[in-house]
């Protein structure tokens, strides 16, 4: 009941501003269309049975030589650049989105365990968060996936190569979740809830993650959006530097790489349709983001702005 | 005030530590120098040759002591992809990054500072908010987004400017090369280092904004624009030299950022730099460029941390009580 209220409340807060709006209504839009549209198209552009190169280099439709049949265009193999796009941003999503849970689970947990326990751990923990803080989540996606292709060898298969954009992505964020939720269950840990549930034998981990948990989560969910639109940047720079989401698998990223290769011979729209919808996607996220930054944060919310 | 300095120094030389130390444990049990190095007919004298030259004939504490007095003499191994010494690889691309580097700071200094300036005193005005909204475009937009617009744009389309590589460069001294005195040089530095300057730019722009708005709320701007001081040095000399100060620290400590972002540019344009270096080296599983890297910006952001810490009491002393 309590729950239902809230969300008609921030639903309400939401309708006053419409830059957030429009952002939620796209980013709905953008998810509906990446994970229902794939599962209408028939052909899979990247199976190579469906390939088509006599279709190869068609322009939009607007342009000289276009063709009904793919209104942005196709790339260099004949796909049609609207479901390659769609499937591109099936994969950027989900990564983005597996990412961002992983960061937050991983580092929502040493925060806990760091700002309960305190003494040593808490200051390994902490030294640990500070030397990772000098790596921008980008270098670290990169050193990692160097290592991993050093163990494997040279070239990663396309499953581990997700897999490790993936893990590289998520452990790059867990600093900050972990320092938010350390900092919260400090000051939680005295007062007098906690307390009482200690008094009633309940053991720590059940304190921690049935009692406190609940009651810092705002200020993660709130990282937890931020870090989303990180995470789409950060795969798709890593794919178009070649070191993330091989072409078999593509998300916008790889796309972006593909279309980069004939920016000179003239083939403009292989890089640009999917650069413009990482765009919107990621300004939506940001400022949707923005949004619940200032919903959380009870002193922004007066209008002090 | 020396017991601070003692205190956060022995925590630099800490952090550093086990920078150097992550980096040794990847390049001594990730990857095999000896087939990278060898090649595939070496004999066994060959490779007793290397294996004593390299130390892998040693305990691993006498390694590590080995990795960090060669990495202060300058000496950090052998490329597993090019066979040449490390430390040569990333002096002939040093000057490249160095003047991209420096090229996009000045833009963004010169850009920021102004607009932020500006936003902060005419909150309402037009023009300011523009800024800030471009500033959220800047923040946002993706690295290489903005390359691929801005080649399309001004070299695809209307050829003003190069898209890739340093143009002709001039050498300077022994091994400095500059592309800053030829007119190709400027036509191939343009594109990358207005890229690489949006996000600075926006960063900039948005912490002068924040600090001077905060900085004119305080008393002192009040008595002395009691005092009768002009508005023009009230603005840029009263409240301009209190903002700047967290500025620099916080930009400071951006500078892993920026080097990330180098490395995107450098790789759009294909910027002979040490950011495709980098990436090169990531893509060929080159440990010891790899770890190098790991310590050089370890070291680079501790620096500048332990700068700003030591700095700071000496420029505001209401932070040591």
């Amino acid at each position: 009941m309590r729950v239902m209220k809230r969300q008609r409340d921030m639903l309400k807060e939401l309708r006053r501003c419409p830059s957030a709006t429009v952002a939620l209504m796209v980013i709905v839009a953008l998810v509906l269309v990446a994970f229902i549209g794939p599962l209408l198209i028939s052909d899979n552009p990247f199976d190579l049975i469906n390939l088509d190169l006599m279709a190869a280099y068609t322009p939009p439709i607007w342009l000289d030589g276009g063709d009904p049949s793919w209104p942005l265009g196709t790339d260099d193999q004949g796909r049609n650049m609207v479901t390659a796009m769609i499937f591109g941003l099936r994969t950027s999503l989900l990564i983005g989105l597996v990412a961002v849970l992983i960061g937050m689970v991983f580092g929502v947990g040493m925060g806990l365990i760091s700002g309960y326990t305190g003494g040593t751990v808490d200051a390994v923990i902490m030294r640990i968060a500070d030397v990772q803080l000098a790596y921008p989540a980008l270098l670290i996606a990169m050193i990692i996936d160097g290592v991993a292709r050093s163990i494997k060898g040279g070239a990663l298969d396309g499953k581990t190569a997700v897999t490790i954009v993936i893990l590289s992505i998520g452990l790059s964020f867990w600093v900050q979740y972990a320092r938010t939720v350390r900092s919260s269950v400090m000051i939680e840990r005295n007062l007098e809830y906690v307390q009482a549930a200690r008094v009633t034998g309940l053991n720590s981990r059940q304190i921690l993650l049935r009692h406190i948990l609940p009651n810092i989560f705002g200020p993660v969910f709130v990282i937890a959006t931020i870090n989303l639109a990180i995470a789409i940047i950060t795969e798709a720079t890593l794919s178009f530097l070649g070191v993330g989401i091989p072409l078999t698998q593509p998300s916008l990223g790889t796309l972006i790489r593909n279309g980069n290769t004939y920016l000179n011979s003239g083939e403009w729209w292989i890089a640009v349709w999917p650069c413009l919808l990482l765009v919107v996607l990621v300004v939506a996220v940001n400022v949707f983001g923005d949004w619940m930054r200032d919903y959380m944060n009870p002193k922004l919310r007066r209008g002090v702005r | 005030m020396i017991r601070l300095a003692a205190n956060r120094f022995g925590q630099t030389l800490i952090v550093l530590f086990v920078i150097a130390l992550l980096a040794f444990v990847l390049s001594a049990y990730v990857g095999d120098p000896l087939t990278s190095l060898l090649p595939l007919d070496a004999s066994q004298a060959q490779r007793d040759a290397l294996t004593s030259q390299l130390n892998l004939d040693k305990s691993m504490p006498e390694r590590f002591l080995y990795f960090i007095w060669d990495a202060l003499h300058g000496d950090f191994g052998i490329s597993f992809r090019t066979n040449e010494p490390v430390i040569d690889l990333l002096l002939v691309r040093l000057p490249a990054t160095l003047e991209l580097a420096f090229v996009s700071l000045v833009i963004a200094l010169a850009i920021g500072i102004p607009t932020g300036i500006h936003a902060a005193l005419y909150p309402r005005s037009l023009l300011s908010q523009t800024f800030m909204f471009g500033s959220i475009l800047g923040v946002t937009l993706p690295n290489f987004v903005v390359g691929i617009f801005l080649i399309l744009v001004f070299s695809v389309n209307l050829g003003w400017f190069n898209s890739f590589g340093r143009g002709e460069t001039v050498q300077i001294g022994s091994w400095w090369t500059t592309g800053l005195l030829t007119k190709s040089g400027w036509q191939s530095m343009i594109l990358p280092a207005v890229t690489m300057s949006l996000f600075q730019i926006a960063f900039i722009m948005r912490m002068v904004r924040a600090q001077m708005q905060e900085v004119m709320q305080s008393d002192y701007i009040r008595f002395a624009r009691a005092r009768g001081v002009r508005q023009r040095s009230l603005h840029y000399v009263h409240a301009l030299k209190n903002t700047l100060i967290p500025v620099i620290t916080i930009i400071g400590l951006q500078l892993g950022n920026i080097i990330a972002f180098a490395v995107v540019t450098e790789v759009v344009f294909s910027w002979p730099g040490m950011g495709s270096l980098f990436l090169q080296s990531v893509l060929a599983a080159d440990m010891p460029v790899i770890s190098v890297y790991l310590v050089m910006i370890g070291l680079i952001y501790s620096l500048v941390n332990l700068a700003i810490e030591l700095i700071y009491p000496l420029v505001d002393p209401r932070v040591l009580t």
